[in-house]
């Protein structure tokens, strides 16, 4: 019962939301014979909201549990994990505070008055954290592609046979035309080769990749959607 | 559509190109005097068939039948539209079609009928891989990519997964799989545990090296190019859904000299891949890689019935192709006019 | 002649550093021509009626916020101007703190009335599957909007937008990635037939073609499409509010044209050190 109740499951949702998809949608749905298939995937739906608003709590809590367990053991890194949970809860606590003082006020406070170094504003707190910490962290880590795609470029980027040496042209043509210097340099031609290259070579391959990759997770949607793949419950 | 740009290609003034320019021009001539002749002959069908009024007719009376399927008698509860959406018949029928396929192709190959797939070079590769990383006495490192279990690719990349852990159980490396998800990591113990117990060595599964590191996309990535800086892995495998991290673990992982086997269905990270790794498996390639290393004839069924559908599929885009180019050039001309026509069933 | 693999590539990285910060802090700008697929974007809002309601979505994280903030800011002034109505929502976590302080700082600009001419509904968890539940029905989806906690009924571009997808004339979606795009078509664009617009960045670009006109009426792409799309929001902007945006992603463009050339030399260098190598060898 274990193994069957999953299956079981995933078939059911599977089979309603795929007749809710193809079911008609023309007129009330009381008064059509699979009007029911709407419901049924319109709360199936609003569970998944659900499953997926839980998991943030259910991965909270896992990662305070490791981290907890770490830090009272003196583990590896665990001065890491102490900074992340002050960080987490710190955040935390900051956005329910304002949220907290936006609606029912606060210390005496007023709507557009917020306690904290951040200057005023409904949201200037949080703000603060996301634009002075979150935004500069993250737009570095981004940042490092300029200087991984140049090294790239230049390691592997070799007119090795005839395709490397297509994929260097392509390359390079599409870099000239895609900035305005490069398309005046060549006289408005890299423009042009830009868009050919770009609409229909490319957009012929992608057409291709897709239509295959689409055929390899329909078959699959089928297979788990009928019970016959289960290696999702890790069988 | 495609007559702009080949002529903003022709116009290029450059002397070395002028043979290029000249076939090219040969060739736009040819195809357009074909496609003027099946104008030509269309638009013939149609003024014959309007003089002799029988084809109208018979298209006039599929259409009529074909109305009558879908509304019944004229009420609202009535005919096929009560039950499905017509406009996604297509897409149904499709599907069904695939379904059947693949369900015959599945019972034939559990019948033990051959059916050979071809040779994947990136899957080769794997085994390669982890050869050298057992020779070098270093660990192998496995990225899941970064989405979800609900992704299709990640369902797949926990099958390989789980045929990798066999691999370095039977030779007795480390296996290293840092995950982004939560979920995922469970799957991916499974995994691990798995193809260690198929290799019949339950031992060799070490908990700590499933690794959950961070949701957020390059908190993760960071942590995954300090496992490749520190623990410097000799065989780097990449399989799954890749966002704007795929180069920089690419390029990390080069620098730390391993051997590199990508692969991913997500056509824009393909590239980057291509570039910076040793093999990439290819798009569709992915969804082939688990009946390839199995061989199990439910999947390799499922293989068989994809590329047939492709057959059939590649066939229809010819024939729309050819449709919308004679339907675009003669005003007037219906598309069932240029089916009959095509296929001589018109008088 | 050394090998490729010898070299220490943090000589490229100094060099790639140096020219982009001389050539940002050198600020130089210069128009760019106007491509297809941006004149189409921009041609789609344009000819919308007046107090159209129009769903815009913030699908991104400040990794890519330089790619696609200048496109969400060009895309706001432009749907104000022409009297929009906007309806805001966000599947990516880290989008809202944009949002807000892009609303906060451009409505005021064009007498924008929050709940009458724009309504901020904020993240929903779910990836596609809270992209479909906004098709099927956004009051489900959003029972409250999220700036000030009013219920759905109690705002009057709510009432007005109706239970569904059904008097929301376009969708235009700002996609870093996953959910983005294809989850928008897929759910969204192709279930309901709304026509859909999408900004994105130049790693997504490519993918975009296979998907225009039919499933996507235009799109941005990059801070190249971001650029083009600026200039001409600011013919229709209100006085030249977007001309300082423009002028930034214009010098930016020059930064990635000179960051682009190096790129083609570090390619054809390359390319020359291979080839002596192989000959010698």
């Amino acid at each position: 019962m274990k193994r069957e109740l999953p299956i079981l499951l995933t078939v059911l949702c599977g089979l309603g939301i795929t007749m809710a998809f193809f079911s008609s949608s023309a007129g009330d749905p009381d008064d059509l014979p699979l009007g029911w298939t709407k419901a049924v995937n319109s709360e199936l739906l609003a569970w998944a909201l659900v499953f997926f608003s839980v998991a943030f709590i259910l991965g909270i809590s896992n990662l305070v549990r490791i981290s907890l367990k770490t830090i009272s053991s003196r583990g590896e890194d665990w001065p890491y994990k102490a900074v992340m949970l002050i960080v987490l809860f710190g955040y935390l606590g900051i956005g329910l505070m304002e949220i907290h003082q936006q609606r029912y006020g606060f210390f005496g406070s007023t709507e557009d008055a917020v306690v904290g170094i951040a200057g005023q504003g409904e949201r200037a707190m949080r703000d603060w954290v996301y634009f002075k910490v979150f935004v500069p962290l993250q737009a570095t880590m981004f940042s490092l592609l300029a200087f991984f795609i140049a090294s790239a470029a230049f390691r592997a980027f070799r007119a090795r046979s005839l395709e490397s040496t297509l994929l260097l042209t392509a390359g390079a043509v599409i870099m000239l035309g895609q900035v305005p210097g490069g398309d005046e340099l060549t006289f408005g031609y890299a423009g042009r080769a830009l868009a050919f290259t770009m609409t229909y070579i490319n957009g012929a391959g992608q057409k291709a990749i897709i239509i295959g990759a689409t055929l390899g997770v329909l078959a699959t949607g089928l297979r788990i959607v009928l019970g016959i793949e289960r290696s999702y419950l890790s069988e | 559509m495609i007559a702009p740009p080949i002529a903003g290609l022709l116009d290029m003034p450059h002397q070395s190109l002028a043979g290029l320019v000249q076939a090219l021009s040969g060739l736009g001539e040819l195809v357009g005097q074909g496609l003027a002749r099946i104008n030509l002959i269309a638009a013939q069908a149609v003024t014959q068939s309007a003089d002799e009024g029988a084809g109208e007719s018979m298209v006039d009376s599929l259409w009529a039948w074909l109305d009558r399927i879908k509304e019944g008698n004229g009420d609202p509860g009535a005919g096929l539209q009560a039950w499905a959406d017509t406009e996604k018949l297509p897409t149904l029928i499709s599907i069904v079609v695939f379904g059947i396929l693949m369900f015959i192709y599945q019972r034939q190959a559990k019948a033990g009928k051959e059916i050979n797939i071809r040779r994947i070079a990136g899957l080769d590769a794997l085994d390669e891989a982890i050869g050298r990383a057992t020779e070098m006495g270093r660990p192998v490192l496995y990225v899941p990519g970064i989405d979800e279990i609900k992704e299709i690719q990640t369902i797949y990349s926990m099958m390989i997964l789980r045929h990798v852990a066999q691999k370095t159980a039977e030779y007795g490396t480390d296996l290293i799989v840092p995950v982004r998800d939560s979920v995922v990591m469970t799957f991916a113990e499974e995994a691990v545990k798995s193809g260690c117990m198929d290799a019949g060595r339950p031992d060799a599964f070490v908990k700590d090296n499933v690794r959950y590191l961070s949701n957020e996309q390059f908190a993760y990535c960071a942590g995954v190019a300090g496992i490749m800086a520190r623990e410097k892995p000799a065989a780097n495998i990449m399989l799954g859904m890749f966002f704007a991290e795929s180069l920089i673990l690419a390029e990390t992982g080069f620098m730390s000299g391993a051997i590199q086997v990508a692969g991913t269905a997500k056509q824009h990270q393909l590239p980057f891949f291509v570039a910076a790794c040793d093999y990439t498996i290819i798009g569709e390639e992915y969804f082939a890689v688990t009946a390839y290393l199995t061989k199990e004839p439910g999947l390799v069924g499922t293989i068989r019935a994809g590329d047939f559908t492709k057959i059939i599929g590649t066939a229809l885009i010819v024939l729309g192709v050819v449709l919308a180019t004679v339907y675009a050039e003669t005003p007037g001309l219906t598309w069932h006019d240029v089916i009959l026509r095509l296929y001589g069933i018109d008088k | 002649m050394a090998s490729v693999h010898d070299f220490d590539r943090r000589w490229i990285f100094l060099i790639m550093g140096l020219l982009v910060v001389g050539l940002v802090a050198a600020g130089i700008s210069a128009p760019m021509p106007v491509s297809e697929y941006v004149d189409s974007y921009f041609a789609t809002i344009d000819k919308l009626p007046e107090g159209s309601i129009v769903m815009v979505s913030a699908d991104f994280d400040p990794a890519s916020a330089a790619e696609l903030l200048p496109m969400y800011t060009g895309t706001i002034h432009h749907l104000l101007a022409k009297k929009m109505r906007i309806v805001n929502v966000c599947t990516w976590p880290a989008a809202p703190p944009y949002t807000a302080s892009r609303f906060a700082e451009i409505a005021p600009m064009y007498d924008a009335v929050y709940g009458e001419d724009w309504v901020e509904l904020g993240f929903l968890p779910g990836d596609d599957v809270a992209m479909g539940t906004i098709g099927q029905s956004l009051r489900s989806a959003y029972p409250r909007e999220t700036k000030n906690n009013m219920a759905y009924d109690d705002v009057p571009l709510l009432r007005d937008c109706g239970d569904s997808m059904g008097n929301i004339e376009l969708l235009i979606t700002m996609s870093a990635g996953y959910p983005g795009i294809l989850e928008w078509i897929a759910q969204v664009g192709g279930r309901y037939e709304i026509e859909l617009l999408a900004g994105t960045t130049a790693v997504q670009t490519p993918d975009l073609f296979a998907f225009y006109p039919s499933q996507l009426s235009g799109f941005l792409g990059a801070a190249t499409g971001a650029t083009q799309y600026l200039q001409l929001v600011d013919d229709v902007a209100i006085d030249g509010s977007v001309t300082a945006d423009k002028e930034t992603q214009q010098s930016r463009m020059l930064v990635q044209t000179w960051a682009h050339y190096f790129m083609i030399l570090l390619i054809i260098v390359g390319n020359v050190i291979y080839f002596t190598g192989r000959k010698s060898s």
